[in-house]
């Protein structure tokens, strides 16, 4: 389970928001929500569907099942949590099946991943089901928030290197010089380029992280 | 035209003759078994259930337990789902009744998952107070686990009759647990390794997994079902 | 906010976890219920936006729907197929699955005879199930184009199915029965040589996908072909009255409609 936050009482929203954006970063400081990370960042645009879709459900799902705190038994709560993620993101999938067409086909794949998705059950267990709603809200979009930017990230590093494109803009020459004509670097298109993409990125967040905290030590 | 006709015919009579002699049923488990274990691994070509992968892959120990606790329980959910998709949700859409079976069907299957791990957790606790520490921790990480979900799933596009999805959970399941073993394996040997500080932990992880998969990538296509 | 211990009443958990299944699937029903006629009416005009794709009769991109319903329905003639005709059942145990055959004319006048074919092409792809439609000209017996209605490809990866790249390997191919082992096209692999007219290059990180695509279309298309070829020497009226003889409800089991309505066909249970 994702640590549970200390002093969670005392967080206001804001502060709940900004703490998932970097100091609890769900991906480079707990690991979780890799499945859907690998499955669709090797396009941009992809990446940015699926963070629209992973900050709506952890938003509402954490508004839902903060409501619902103080009803709902400790021994059905998980399962009242993952119902209510699930109904979250199949309305995404209706709504756009009825009035998006054309991109739910190439998209519909999202869905069973970010019920799955572990960052939106971990924030609805450390933070949402003990928490008033406002801060519950601030931390389930801020957790979401957080995911898309490492997310965003990996994405940049594997559309450049893998198709030589940017949010599908073919960038002519750079294609040309980096992979030849028409051919990708398929290893960075494959699932397996996005675990090296997301440990350099993973490297250099936490490289960082420890730097800072070592010149905070040193300076005391 | 004829020459056509006749080949075309001689395809489909041996489709339709392999369909019903039934190649012998033992053999289809077998199959679906090791297909389901090794060949489309669930963790390693299908990259499902990588978040409790990565968070208890730490010790060889945990990982054990960890990985036969899905074993356990998506040979349960499977079947279980199996049972209560083709017996009661696609029945119900038969008889007329405007339900979206495409949707719920992913609503049913994450609550029978949540609900049978809420159940294991109870009755583990009523039978052995050590196991349920040893396991506690876990359960909650097995709800969220997307291989479970996932083999759920892929029994439906499989079109597996109930006894076959027995079999594919156990083996889906068994698939997880292997790669686990094998990483906990192999990170348990790191701890004597000089790694760079940012890189520890989750980094090496990732790094490491990422060699397993490509190692997998091989076993593609090497049983048809 | 009144605090109380609910995980004291077992009757409570039970009663509460009762209620708030019901009230969510319920809300999920009611939203189904509301947008299905939407649902419904987007997948005919994709459908028939695919199938005016597929036999190349414009630029689908360029053309209003109005124009494609108009293309559509002048020229194709959707026949459902013979389960006696089509050899094994291509359904599933839920009932989803296709069984017709889309008819290009060349002309209008009751006498027109079908100048290409659309068959479906469908099967488990790497995660779920694929949908598509393969165009082939009557005359020439080569692959006009394909295209995929439905699928749950990994975006970016398998998923590219969809794209140009991957559409336009399948133009040209020869489909006459062929001989050998009966591969009627090969999707990656070594071929490419000795059967460079069957051959359709792989999606490069997509193998997965590749390989299914290529195994269900050699599944299905023998099943379709020899039916649809048949299709092909009728003129326009009696398809027509083929088509008509379609049931229309898709609830009467025998055809599938396309593509949402999970249609239940009797099939022998599990």
């Amino acid at each position: 389970m994702p640590p549970a936050n200390s002093n969670q009482a005392e967080l206001s929203p804001g502060r709940a928001a900004i703490a998932q954006l970097w100091h609890e970063n769900p991906i480079f400081r707990q690991v979780l929500g890799i499945c859907s990370a690998l499955a669709v960042t090797n396009r941009m645009f992809n990446t940015l569907l699926m963070c629209g879709g992973l900050i709506w459900a952890t938003t509402m799902s954490s508004l839902t099942v903060s409501l619902l705190r103080n009803y709902t038994p400790q021994r059905v709560r998980i399962m009242v949590s993952v119902l209510i993620i699930a109904v979250y993101v199949i309305v995404v999938d209706i709504t756009m099946r009825a009035f998006f067409p054309d991109i739910h086909r190439d998209i519909a794949a999202y869905v069973g991943l970010i019920i799955t998705n572990c960052i939106v059950l971990g924030r609805l267990e450390a933070f949402a089901s003990k928490n008033p709603t406002l801060p519950s809200v601030a931390d389930g979009f801020g957790a979401g928030l957080g995911y898309s930017f490492v997310l965003m990230l990996v994405a940049v590093v594997r559309e450049l290197l893998g198709f030589g494109t940017l949010f599908g803009f073919d960038l002519g020459g750079f294609t040309g010089w980096w992979t030849g004509n028409n051919y990708q670097w398929v290893i960075m298109i494959m699932p397996p380029g996005a675990f090296f993409v997301l440990a350099v990125v993973v490297w250099v967040m936490r490289g960082y992280a420890l730097r800072k905290e070592a010149a905070a030590e040193g300076g005391k | 035209m004829t020459d056509m006709m006749t080949i075309l015919a001689q395809t489909t009579d041996t489709a339709e003759a392999l369909r019903q002699t039934d190649p012998s049923m033992m053999t289809q488990m077998v199959l679906i078994l090791l297909a389901a274990a090794f060949t489309e691994n669930i963790l390693l070509t299908r990259f499902l259930g990588m978040c409790p992968f990565l968070a208890v892959s730490r010790n060889l120990r945990s990982a054990t337990g960890m990985g036969l606790a899905v074993v356990f329980v998506t040979t349960g959910t499977v079947f279980l789902n199996s049972l209560l998709y083709y017996k009661v949700l696609v029945p119900i859409q038969a008889a007329g009744v405007p339900i979206p079976a495409e949707s719920l069907k992913l609503i049913l299957f994450i609550v029978i998952i949540a609900a049978f791990v809420q159940f294991m957790e109870m009755l583990i606790e009523r039978i052995s107070l050590k196991l349920y520490v040893a396991l506690g921790i876990f359960l909650p990480l097995i709800t969220v686990n997307c291989a479970i979900l996932g083999a759920s799933l892929f029994m439906v596009n499989k079109d597996l009759t109930n006894a076959e999805s027995l079999v594919y959970g156990f083996g889906a399941g068994l698939g997880w647990c292997i790669a686990i073993i094998l990483m906990a394996g192999i990170r348990e040997k790191l701890k004597k390794a000089k790694i760079p500080a940012g890189l520890e932990g989750p980094g090496i992880t990732l790094i490491i997994t990422g060699i397993m998969a490509l190692t997998f990538i091989i076993f593609q296509g090497m049983i048809q079902t | 906010m009144p605090r109380f211990d609910p995980d004291r009443n077992p009757f409570y958990v039970i009663v509460y976890a009762a209620v708030i299944s019901a009230a969510f699937t319920a809300a999920i029903v009611a939203l189904h219920v509301a947008t299905v006629d939407i649902v419904e009416r987007n997948a005919k005009v994709m459908e028939q936006k695919a199938v005016v794709d597929v036999f190349d009769l414009g630029d689908v991109e360029q053309m209003s729907d109005a124009e494609i319903i108009d293309a559509y329905e002048q020229r194709i003639v959707r026949v459902p197929v013979d389960p006696a005709e089509r050899g094994p059942a291509p359904t599933k145990k839920d009932g989803t699955g296709r069984a017709y055959v889309f008819a290009f004319q060349a002309g209008a006048g009751p006498d027109a005879r079908p100048m290409a074919v659309a068959i479906p092409i469908h099967g488990i792809g790497f995660w779920a199930n694929i949908e598509g439609l393969l165009a082939i000209d009557v005359e020439t017996r080569k692959a006009i184009s394909v295209t995929f209605l439905s699928h749950s490809e990994t975006p970016g990866l398998g998923g590219r199915i969809t794209e140009a790249n991957f559409r336009n390997e399948w133009k040209g191919l020869d489909m006459t029965p062929p001989e050998g082992d009966g591969t009627w096209v090969y999707v990656g692999g070594t071929e490419t040589v000795a059967n460079a007219d069957r051959y359709v290059d792989a999606i490069s990180g997509a193998t997965g996908t590749s390989n299914a695509v290529g195994d269900f279309a050699n599944k299905t298309i023998p099943e379709y072909y020899a039916p649809a070829m048949k299709l092909a020497q009728m003129p326009r009226d009696q398809l027509d009255a083929m088509a008509a003889g379609e049931p229309r409800k898709p609830d009467t089991g025998e055809t599938p409609g396309p593509p949402t309505p999970l249609t239940p066909e009797p099939q022998e249970e599990n």
